[in-house]
């Protein structure tokens, strides 16, 4: 490598013609660079013209390999494919001491290196895009009403089906038939027909109390409301407790004038696991028997008829479909439009 | 992908995609809407895209409109480039960074692009080959071809210096 301190051996070696090509063009690369050096008479002449016969391609003999990223390359030389694959940094660690190596003592090579590392582009940070604020969305909930009609219409499906598959045995429950030993025994204690006071008004149980052809009603309140007090209350022998959040009087006389005929113990044989109160699903139950079918214990058949009726308002086709079931036999009529269906 | 992957991908690649844009199509305002559209198409297809490939997805995004956009331009590009006398193009060049972003600007628009997605945000062939839908070979050759022409540009400066 030609330095300053060993340029005049260098030129002297030249004037007796010992430098051989490679030498020689490291000498005028030198001297290019620093002019100062060449004497003022111009010894060395630097013009490409009246350079020897020089075969650059003996330089690249020393870079005999091909960066392995650019090998599929079909055009450029190796040391073009060199300089970009270091511009790159996509040079192996062997690659890289190779060509650091060619650099080395290569001013031409180094300086076209140099060149090569200023075609990569820096980002430029002051650009930013404006209001970027306004490419954000905002998370909102979203009402998940699908989902939301898919539960509530199972929900309604579950509770009808319930309703109408074991609501019906329930409201006998509300019917309590008390036997008794005593018979018939009129009720002289003036609490039985003690006036309701507004404030004390519960209307929660309506006591009918049977006593063959009349029918005597009374509202309770709400401290006479239990068994035992309504024992204590009537000596009546026989008593038909009513919640009157299910039945309505007329229903309550309608239902005792059907069984007046049946005897007390037959009429204990309707219900005799009944009580006296209904839960919270036995009264929702009976009230939207009440609301759908118009009454608190309607039959099946009556259950049938009804939802036959609103099937055929709300599609405008008659329709009537019955199920009975008596004594074991079970028979069902099915009729739609002008098409009718039975099966004994 | 959900909504908050989104509006971090915002935050972070709206910048770098914004620099991209501007300077691929070199107007500001042109690569505010290239980025916005994309921003715009990435939520419509929120569910589709997965968050590892948002970047890429969005960055392909604006290349594409970045081409049709200089599609449609060559034309009304060329009669003007051909309205231009010598002398209004030459210029005196002193820095060798102005003298590049000229480079880039005079460069095909192919070679252009993957130079950009190479330099400013690092993208390996691969991944520029995503985006642009090239191999990874022909990114390899662009590149070369590109880092050939820019080399070439500047020599002239560093002559003249």
């Amino acid at each position: 490598m030609i330095t300053k301190e060993n340029i005049d051996a260098y030129l002297l070696d030249f004037l007796e013609g010992n430098l051989n090509p490679s030498e020689l063009l490291e000498l005028k690369t030198f001297l290019r660079e620093n002019p100062s050096f060449n004497p003022d008479f111009e010894l060395v002449n630097l013009d490409k013209d009246n350079l020897p016969n020089f075969n650059k391609a003996s330089l690249k003999k020393n870079l005999v390999f091909e960066p392995t990223a650019f090998q599929e390359i079909q055009e450029g030389t190796i040391e073009e494919k060199m300089f970009v694959a270091s511009a790159e940094n996509v040079l192996s660690e062997t690659e890289l001491i190779h060509f650091k190596n060619h650099l080395i003592g290569n001013s031409l090579a180094q300086k076209e290196f140099d060149i090569f590392k200023k075609t990569r582009f820096e980002a430029d940070d002051s650009i930013i895009f404006p209001n970027v604020s306004q490419l954000k969305r905002i998370e909102t909930k979203v009402f998940p009403f699908k989902m939301f009609a898919k539960w509530s219409a199972a929900a309604i499906v579950v509770g009808i089906g319930f309703w109408l598959f074991f609501g019906s045995s329930s409201m006998n429950k509300n019917v309590v038939i008390k036997k008794s030993t005593n018979f018939r025994k009129e009720s002289t204690n003036p609490q039985a027909v003690k006036p309701i006071l507004p404030n004390e008004n519960i209307n929660l149980i309506r006591n009918y109390k049977f006593n063959q052809q009349q029918l005597t009603t009374r509202t309770l309140s709400k401290s006479e409301v239990s068994l035992r007090e309504c024992k204590e209350t009537f000596s009546a022998p026989n008593e038909i407790v009513f919640d009157t959040n299910v039945l309505d009087t007329n229903e309550a006389k309608t239902y005792i004038d059907q069984n007046e005929t049946l005897p007390i113990n037959e009429l204990a044989k309707i219900s005799p696991n009944a009580s006296n109160t209904l839960t919270p699903l036995e009264f929702v139950n009976s009230k939207l028997k009440k609301r759908f079918f118009g009454k608190y214990n309607p039959s099946k058949e009556e259950m049938y008829v009804s939802i036959s009726n609103k099937i055929s308002s709300a599609v405008g086709i008659p329709f009537l479909f019955i199920r009975k079931q008596e004594k074991g036999n079970r028979s069902f009529y099915f009729r739609i439009g002008k098409f009718s269906f039975e099966k004994n | 992908m959900n909504i908050h992957d989104y509006n971090s991908g915002v935050d972070s690649y709206a910048d770098g995609l914004y620099r991209f844009a501007v300077k691929s199509c070199g107007n500001s305002d042109q690569a505010r809407d290239f980025v916005q559209d994309a921003f715009e198409k990435l939520w419509t297809k929120l569910e589709t895209v997965e968050a590892d490939k948002m970047k890429s997805y969005l960055f392909s995004t604006v290349y594409n409109a970045i081409v049709d956009s200089a599609r449609k331009n060559q034309r009304k590009q060329t009669y003007e480039a051909n309205l231009q006398t010598p002398s209004q193009v030459e210029t005196t060049y002193f820095d060798v960074k102005e003298k590049l972003e000229e480079g880039l600007l005079k460069m095909p628009e192919i070679q252009k692009q993957v130079v950009l997605l190479r330099d400013y945000e690092g993208y390996s062939y691969h991944e520029i080959g995503e985006i642009t839908g090239l191999s990874e070979q022909q990114v390899k050759v662009y590149i070369f071809r590109a880092r050939k022409f820019l080399r070439t540009y500047i020599g002239q400066l560093e002559v003249l210096i």
